[in-house]
């Protein structure tokens, strides 16, 4: 007898990238993705603000960038990059300094380090002398996401998350121990390339990690200040992009900016998710533009008034030339109105407003973005996960 | 754990410099980028007379904050930080600035100051 088994398994939005498609999946319902801080030191809890926001869209994938960072038998693999000793301790790497501060290092993400996220880590214990131990990646002039100085001498962990610039192009991690005469110890540490599109914020422009009356977990955008971005998403190799956002409008008094990319678009090509598209008008809009003007697709109508929860999904081609919106599952608004020719670009998605304002007030319960051609299975599939945690329809 | 708070801290834009640095030296770089970033006029319409900072801010940063004055404290830790500074020039901001809790937009009302637009083109 032939038994057909069906797969249990639900569909997941990581299904969009599993080709390695360009893009964004940002799931607010999933705590373990979002840190209170920028270096994604203090994970966040509901009422916490939110200042890293990791992508999903390829897993959080992560490689190993260094060799030997248990220090089970030797210190092999390390070098000496000054200012101290460096000798293996039972298991642990031992800094004695000699000048201000003892170094040792080790080359991570190859031949080209620059533009990718990684999550440095370890622990480190002072052992005499009254120093401090200290981690970071440095690119021999700049040190990025350094750890908080570690001055006890018990076991203290450190993690921090840090985006090289894509100027870099070559990067070592350094483990730091200041000062004269102390003995530091290391253990433990790895740096491992986080990939995704990372999002981030600090201050009071974080927005907060909240949840409704039905437990479901959003970013709450304060329409002031709020917004998150991440720094080189790269749709230069495409001119088709769908943007699947479950959120909730709380005003229609001002435009806001729900998601951007490659801002202005008023000068070069990019898009940009609205709610509301114009002050004082209950509607939502989706502007896309290659080399030639933008051309916004938008529907205005007492049924979309503020306050409204809604899943958009927006869609352009370049070449199509078609923009596209539909709302709750239903298409709304198209246009073929040209926008030029040509990709997207190489730039920053910003989140919840764009670098001159226009704030987005409300709630973002899930983003979903793809910098490739979709079908309609595809469209209807990331609709529905993110009605699932939206309630919208 | 940090215990956090929320505060609408709205600075004049001749102070908004100041303001920012002394967040940068007080709590580090991260958090200058984040903090006084949206503009606000009488009209809505640029140029900015004020910068708003609107969220969650640590309660020890907040205790801080006017009333009463604490130019002198925060004078301090910025030179800790290596920012020098006047205890003046600081009351000076600190009293022409407001700090309150609650709605942002009763804050920016109670002013007579709108948000300034970016636009969606």
């Amino acid at each position: 007898m032939l038994i057909r088994w069906a797969s249990a398994r639900p569909w997941s939005p990581a299904a969009l990238f599993a080709a390695g498609e360009v893009g964004a999946w940002y799931d607010p319902s999933d705590l373990t993705a979002m840190y209170q801080d920028a270096a994604g030191t203090i994970p966040a809890a509901v009422g916490q603000p939110v200042g890293l926001l990791l992508d999903k869209s390829q897993g959080v994938a992560s490689a190993e960038q260094i060799v030997n960072g248990r220090f089970d038998s030797d210190i092999s693999g390390w070098v000496n990059a000054g200012g101290g000793t460096l000798a293996w301790a039972d298991g642990d790497l031992q800094i004695t300094v000699t000048g201000t501060a003892g170094f040792a290092a080790q080359s991570i993400g190859g031949a080209t380090p620059g533009g990718r996220w990684y999550r440095m880590s370890g622990r480190a214990r002072v052992v005499s002398g009254g120093g401090n131990a200290q981690a970071y990646l440095w690119d021999g002039t700049t040190a990025y996401g350094a750890s908080a100085a570690i001055t006890s001498a018990s076991w203290t962990a450190f993690q921090t998350f840090v985006f090289l610039p894509a100027t870099v192009t070559s990067a070592v991690i350094r483990l730091r121990a200041g000062i004269t005469g102390a003995v530091v110890e290391f253990d433990d540490v790895s740096v491992v390339s986080v990939a995704g599109n990372h999002a981030t914020q600090s201050g009071t422009a974080r927005p907060t990690l909240m949840q409704d009356a039905g437990g479901r977990y959003y970013l709450a955008f304060d329409g002031v200040d709020d917004s998150l971005s991440a720094a080189g998403v790269n749709l230069s190799g495409t001119g088709k992009v769908v943007v699947v956002a479950g959120l909730l409008k709380a005003s229609d008094s001002a435009i806001g900016v729900v998601v951007t990319h490659n801002d202005p678009i008023s000068s070069t090509q990019g898009w940009m998710l609205t709610a509301p598209t114009v002050a004082g008008t209950a509607d939502f809009g989706f502007r896309s533009r290659g080399s030639g003007s933008a051309a916004l697709a938008s529907f205005a109508d007492a049924s979309v008034a503020a306050p409204r929860l809604a899943v958009i999904c927006a869609a352009s081609d370049i070449a199509g030339p078609e923009v596209s919106l539909r709302i709750n599952g239903l298409m709304r608004a198209t246009t073929s109105t040209s926008q030029g020719a040509g990709f997207f670009a190489n730039a920053a998605l910003s989140i919840g407003r764009r670098a001159s304002g226009s704030p987005f007030n409300g709630r973002l319960y899930s983003l979903i973005v793809r910098g490739a051609a979709s079908t309609a299975a595809q469209v209807e599939a990331a609709e529905a996960w993110v009605n699932s945690k939206t309630g919208a329809f | 754990m940090t215990a956090w708070v929320h505060r609408n801290l709205i600075v004049r834009a001749e102070h908004v410099q100041l303001a920012r640095d002394l967040c940068r030296a007080i709590a580090g770089p991260q958090a200058q980028a984040g903090m006084f970033s949206a503009p606000l006029s009488p009209t809505g319409a640029a140029p900015a007379t004020h910068y708003a900072s609107v969220g969650l801010i640590d309660a020890d940063f907040a205790a801080l904050l006017p009333p009463p004055d604490h130019s002198s404290e925060i004078a301090a830790l910025a030179l800790q930080a290596g920012m020098t500074v006047s205890q003046s020039e600081i009351a000076e901001m600190l009293a022409a600035s407001d700090v309150s809790e609650g709605s942002p937009w009763d804050a920016m009302a109670r002013l007579g100051l709108q948000m300034v637009q970016g636009g969606a083109s």
